[in-house]
């Protein structure tokens, strides 16, 4: 494995890692808060935590896709591509081609994305979720690929 | 109380090594409690900042404070001190990780693996980012990483966990504690538990390894 695909596997990963300690710290406040073992300051509201407690997988998922792109555009980058994909699914696409990644590791890849693209911008269309756990497993099986060249 | 926590008292204090010099580390010294005091007609005073570059190696490191923007003066011999501890606390996790990462690249090639260390950056506010080794053990289309995660966790000098890779899935969690590196491992169709850190944990050996390889393959494969 070449040590700047390792780098950016460690670093989806050190995301994933990130999120769950989030959301350890997130549902003991809440168990705090409920129990009333703890009291809020200011104007937060218990609505306040409860809706960050919702939304931080979403939040975390688009973390972990961003910091995937940056990974793919520095890959393009550093094969001396002129144009780089200015769009996630052309990005993937073009990625995949250069390396030949075809099958799961693309579809997955691409379902990421579209579960992605539904939190940030709030679509109702039907896709499939994941789990920050998944969508890391996804993304690192995906970017392993580029080892071979990169 | 750990000498880290009552310095934490007295100063703020980051450090990290120099990127055009490796070896060569950064140490910011801010003293605290006096970010809000005001000097005359109300403007906040400037908080004076104690930088030293150190030098040489970790047993017996060089200060270098020429470039302080503000002098140490009489706090000089506890800077220093601090800088001291923090650099014997990094010296000593490098020595455990490197100790580690050499007992399994053995033990994985003795057990019939392929084995290639690579080096991995790690961030921590104690001691600065440092370049620590990470393993890869690969047999046939299994691979799983050793990885260094943190210098320091609750009850625990040290944690590295083991990974199955691409997917990056958990295996085992390994825990330096009392002198020795102990490894939490989630049997596949074992107990449920709701982190790794709670399942049945052993002492580090060849046995223990090659028990935790011998399963990967299975579920890898």
């Amino acid at each position: 494995m070449a040590n700047e695909t390792f780098a950016w596997l460690i670093r989806f990963k050190e995301i994933e890692r990130e999120y769950r300690a989030t959301r350890l710290a997130t549902d003991h406040l809440l168990q705090s808060l409920q129990t009333g073992a703890l009291d809020l300051e200011g104007d937060l509201k218990i609505l306040d935590i409860n809706r960050a407690s919702e939304r931080l997988e979403g939040t975390y998922i688009a973390s972990l896709f961003s910091e995937f792109e940056r990974g793919l555009k520095r890959f393009l980058r550093a094969q001396n591509l002129r144009k780089i994909p200015r769009y996630a699914e052309h990005l993937i696409n073009r990625v995949a081609a250069r390396v030949g990644i075809a099958g799961d590791p693309l579809q997955n890849a691409h379902k990421v994305r579209r579960y992605r693209n539904k939190l940030v911008h709030h679509l109702t269309e039907e896709t499939e979720s994941f789990t920050v756990r998944k969508a890391t497993s996804h993304l690192c099986i995906f970017f392993d690929r580029l080892r071979t060249a990169w | 109380m750990t000498a880290e926590k009552v310095e934490k008292q007295r100063y703020m204090v980051s450090v990290y090594e120099a990127k055009d010099a490796p070896g060569t580390f950064k140490f910011t010294f801010v003293p605290r409690g006096l970010q809000h005091e005001r000097g005359a007609g109300g403007a906040p005073k400037r908080v004076p900042q104690h930088i030293v570059q150190v030098g040489g190696n970790l047993e017996n490191p060089v200060f270098d404070w020429s470039g302080s923007p503000d002098a140490p003066g009489p706090a000089q011999d506890e800077l220093e001190q601090i800088a001291r501890d923090r650099l014997a606390a990094l010296g000593a996790w490098l020595n455990r990780v490197g100790d580690l990462v050499g007992r399994v690249e053995q033990w994985g090639k003795e057990l019939g693996w392929a084995t290639r260390r690579i080096e991995k950056r790690l961030d921590d506010s104690g001691v600065g980012t440092h370049r620590v080794p990470a393993l890869l053990l690969q047999e046939d289309t299994v691979r799983v990483l050793l990885e260094p995660v943190s210098r320091r966790a609750s009850g625990a000098e040290g944690v590295v966990d083991l990974y199955l890779m691409p997917a990056y899935d958990d295996i085992a969690s390994l825990y330096f504690r009392e002198g020795n590196w102990h490894v939490h491992y989630m049997v596949p169709g074992g107990k449920a538990v709701t982190t790794i850190k709670e399942t049945e944990s052993k002492p580090l050996s060849k046995e223990t390894l090659a028990a935790i390889l011998q399963e990967m393959k299975k579920h890898g494969q």
